[in-house]
């Protein structure tokens, strides 16, 4: 087809014309888009009760010049968006591994680490279970890999145990509840019995172990909290102590161990050049000791909460951790560690 | 070539066969990534390919009217249909064949290696372009424009069989390769001296400036390259471009073949929130082919400017020094409009061998314009008008312009 003078300059006019329209609809979009702040916070389901309350009342606090939307997709899946860049704030469980270090650092994401309560995980048994306690050991021959189609009823477990069927509840595999609980009582983040009821919704958990006599089922200290007439949580023993039951007394005293962990919040260190998102994480921190009881989590000393909001102010990146999962750390020790952007070997 | 698109139907119907069979493994897990990926922690397995479809409305006129005959027309074009397979068989030992379907019904391969992956580095056996310059080792799928400009295009870089060692941090990247032709090339024994072509090549790059949050991203990247080219006894490809916008047809400018020659490189990126620019300087130093003749030269530049007018950053990776997948923030099948850019570039193409033969040697500029449109991360439209202009340096005969609108739609998984 040989196009005339005329028709080429009214295929370039067209053209120029789309791409003008397109400008100024883009203009308009981006202009509309720029009227509310949105910061965007996802992770985990267990941070999540502290993270939405802090986002709920500075939003409120902020006549709705700030938006904050909170996700829950649990810790691994929070850490994907975060090291992409689609979220300001991830959530989470546990220290960021090794792994999502290399991610985050791979695409330009810079992190402040802030340790934001301590959470126990609670174990629970349905009430009319007979079974008060257990200790590590148990734990780890219900759960670990090797008891997959093997062990499944209370007996086998001790045989003071009730004759009565085992089923099981458990985090989802993208939750750090899952990467904590399986290192601490497996010896191994993530390896786990795989033939038990999984979820990152912790009220399914409730649910689940509420009707069920045989049930066993593990989950943040807050979800078991609200939930004492429906679960009722095992005391647990370690290293031949005595069985210590979930509570803020216990976690406090640094008793209840191995389950008990500090959470975090990670936030974007280059989102920290943007006003609402400094004001949103030092409201968090600031109103921290009253939005982590509500939550019914257990809150860090003061010193602590004032070594994160210095971290915001100084964007001090880095993690603590250098990508392990350290079980039974303290909260004085973890915050007098350096901080690094490279996994340790 | 025959033989080529049998022997790709084979390999891929075998390893997706073994892909088939992995769902017996007890922790297979799928994810889904425009297509399924089976992963068991060390086995990983993904079916891949592309889909690029063009229409091409193009005119060229030539100065001299008595020379050559103007000409225009609109055609269409499949100017990219591969499929193919990547994976890794433990965490050490990766792998990506991939087949290119052309008009005609021929086929090629495009990628085809062995990689090992080892604690910072990795070493690729086989057809592979890891080791070009930006535009030319970014993906076709990601590239700014339709078409890739003059000097990427001349340089002759891209899928040649050899070995690579890579190696990279978070934001810097450094692969050496020593590459002979590519594994496409019928081979023979029928002459004195049949030796492949063989290249030494390396590319570094490095982002100084490095941050990525929601409301955009801040990148600044540098990086430089250089390659060796001996012919051995074969003849080496010669620069020449298309006019911008056009992936099929005459070159006007073009150098004459070399015996060896040597190619520097410089290449500069900027992206700041919605907003980013692009650009590099490709240089050929080359000895001509021909006993006696002089040396020759090519070089060229493009630079590129585009704005994401619905909000999103570029995206690039440092460990590997290149752009990345265009990701929408609100793509179609989420309610938004998905992500639209604007972006033009001017360019040059330059042939310096004003010697015997000299009748395509000259120089070529471009001017493109583009706007784009990605409603999926998977799915992209590129509407491009180039106008170039050549000017040869024996005389004005065929001197000319062309004006291409071109239209593209493609889509990958």
């Amino acid at each position: 087809m040989k196009l005339s003078k005329m028709a080429r300059v009214a295929l370039g006019a067209a053209s120029a014309l789309a791409i003008a329209t397109a400008a100024v609809v883009g203009v308009a979009q981006a202009q509309a888009a720029r009227g509310v702040f949105t910061i965007v916070v996802d992770g985990s389901s267990t941070v999540f009760p502290i993270m939405e309350a802090a986002g709920s009342a500075y939003q409120a606090q902020q006549g709705g010049k700030v938006r904050v939307t909170v996700a829950e997709s649990g810790t691994g899946g929070g850490f994907r968006k975060f090291c992409r860049g689609e979220t300001h704030v991830s959530n989470a469980s546990r220290p960021i591994s090794a792994k999502e270090m290399t991610s985050c650092a791979e695409s330009g994401v810079r992190y402040v680490e802030i340790p934001i309560a301590f959470d126990a995980l609670s174990v629970v048994v349905n009430p009319s279970n007979p079974v008060q306690s257990i200790t590590v050991d148990e734990l780890k021959k219900i759960w670990e890999p090797a008891a997959q189609g093997r062990i499944n009823n209370w007996k086998q477990v001790n045989s003071s145990f009730p004759d009565m069927p085992l089923t099981l509840f458990g985090a989802g595999t993208a939750s750090g509840t899952f990467d904590y609980f399986t290192e601490a009582v497996n010896g191994k983040s993530k390896a786990s019995r795989t033939d038990y009821t999984p979820s990152e919704d912790d009220n399914i958990l409730v649910q689940g172990v509420a009707g069920d006599k045989g049930a066993m089922g593990y989950f943040g200290m807050s979800y078991y909290l609200e939930n004492t007439s429906r679960v009722r949580a095992l005391g647990v023993s370690n290293q031949g102590k005595a069985p210590v039951l979930p509570s803020v007394q216990a976690v406090e005293a640094g008793t209840y161990v191995p389950l008990a962990r500090p959470i975090f919040v990670y936030v974007n260190a280059a989102a920290l050049s943007k006003k609402p998102v400094v004001d949103f994480i030092n409201y968090s921190l600031s109103n921290a000791n009253t939005l982590v009881r509500r939550a019914k989590y257990v809150p860090l000393p003061a010193s602590a909460y004032q070594t994160g909001l210095q971290r915001i102010a100084q964007k001090k990146a880095g993690t603590a951790f250098g990508g392990k999962n350290d079980v039974g750390a303290t909260i004085s020790e973890v915050l007098a560690r350096p901080l690094v952007l490279a996994p340790v070997e | 070539m025959r033989n080529n698109f049998i022997l790709g139907g084979a390999l891929i119907a075998a390893v997706a066969a073994v892909g088939a069979s992995a769902p017996a493994h007890a922790e297979l897990k799928t994810s889904f990534k425009a297509a399924p990926e089976f992963s068991d922690g060390d086995f990983k397995f993904k079916i891949r390919g592309r889909v690029m479809m063009d229409v091409a409305s193009y005119d060229y006129q030539f100065d001299d009217a008595g020379s050559a005959t103007d000409r225009s027309g609109t055609q269409t074009n499949l100017r990219r249909a591969r499929l193919g397979v990547e994976g890794q068989y433990a965490k050490q030992w990766k792998y990506k064949a991939e087949v290119s379907f052309l008009p005609g019904n021929t086929t090629e391969w495009e990628s085809l290696f062995l990689e090992y992956v080892g604690k910072n580095y990795s070493i690729l056996i086989g057809n592979h372009k890891e080791t070009s310059p930006l535009e030319e080792a970014t993906s076709s799928r990601y590239i700014t424009f339709m078409e890739r400009s003059a000097i990427t295009n001349a340089t002759d870089y891209g899928y040649k069989a050899g070995i690579a060692l890579i190696t990279g941090g978070p934001n810097w990247f450094f692969g050496a390769t020593v590459q002979g032709d590519s594994i496409n090339n019928t081979e023979a024994t029928n002459a004195a001296q049949n030796s492949d072509q063989v290249s030494f090549q390396a590319r570094g790059s490095w982002a100084p400036i490095m941050n990525l949050s929601p409301d955009g991203a801040s990148i600044l990247h540098l990086g430089a390259s250089i390659r060796h080219r001996e012919n051995g006894g074969e003849t080496l490809a010669v620069a020449r471009a298309r006019p911008a916008g056009m992936g099929f047809g005459d070159r006007f400018i073009s150098q004459a073949a070399n015996r060896s020659d040597v190619t520097y490189g410089l290449e500069g990126l900027w992206i700041q929130g919605p907003f980013s620019v692009q650009g590099e300087y490709l240089m050929i130093d080359g000895k001509a082919a021909a006993a006696g003749a002089a040396a020759t030269e090519a070089s060229g530049f493009y630079f590129d400017g585009i704005w994401n007018f619905t909000g999103e950053s570029r995206t690039y990776k440092g460990s590997t020094g290149l752009l990345n997948r265009p990701v929408p923030r609100n793509p179609v099948s989420m309610g938004g409009a998905g992500l639209w850019q604007v972006g033009g570039r001017i360019e040059q193409f330059k042939v310096e061998d004003a010697v015997a033969n000299g009748a395509s040697r000259g120089d070529q500029e471009a001017y493109t314009l583009g706007l784009h449109w990605f409603p999926e991360a998977y799915i992209g439209f590129k509407l491009n008008y180039a106008h170039t202009e050549w000017d040869r340096t024996v005389g004005t005969a065929n001197d000319g312009q062309a004006d291409v609108i071109s239209v593209r739609t493609q889509f990958d998984w």
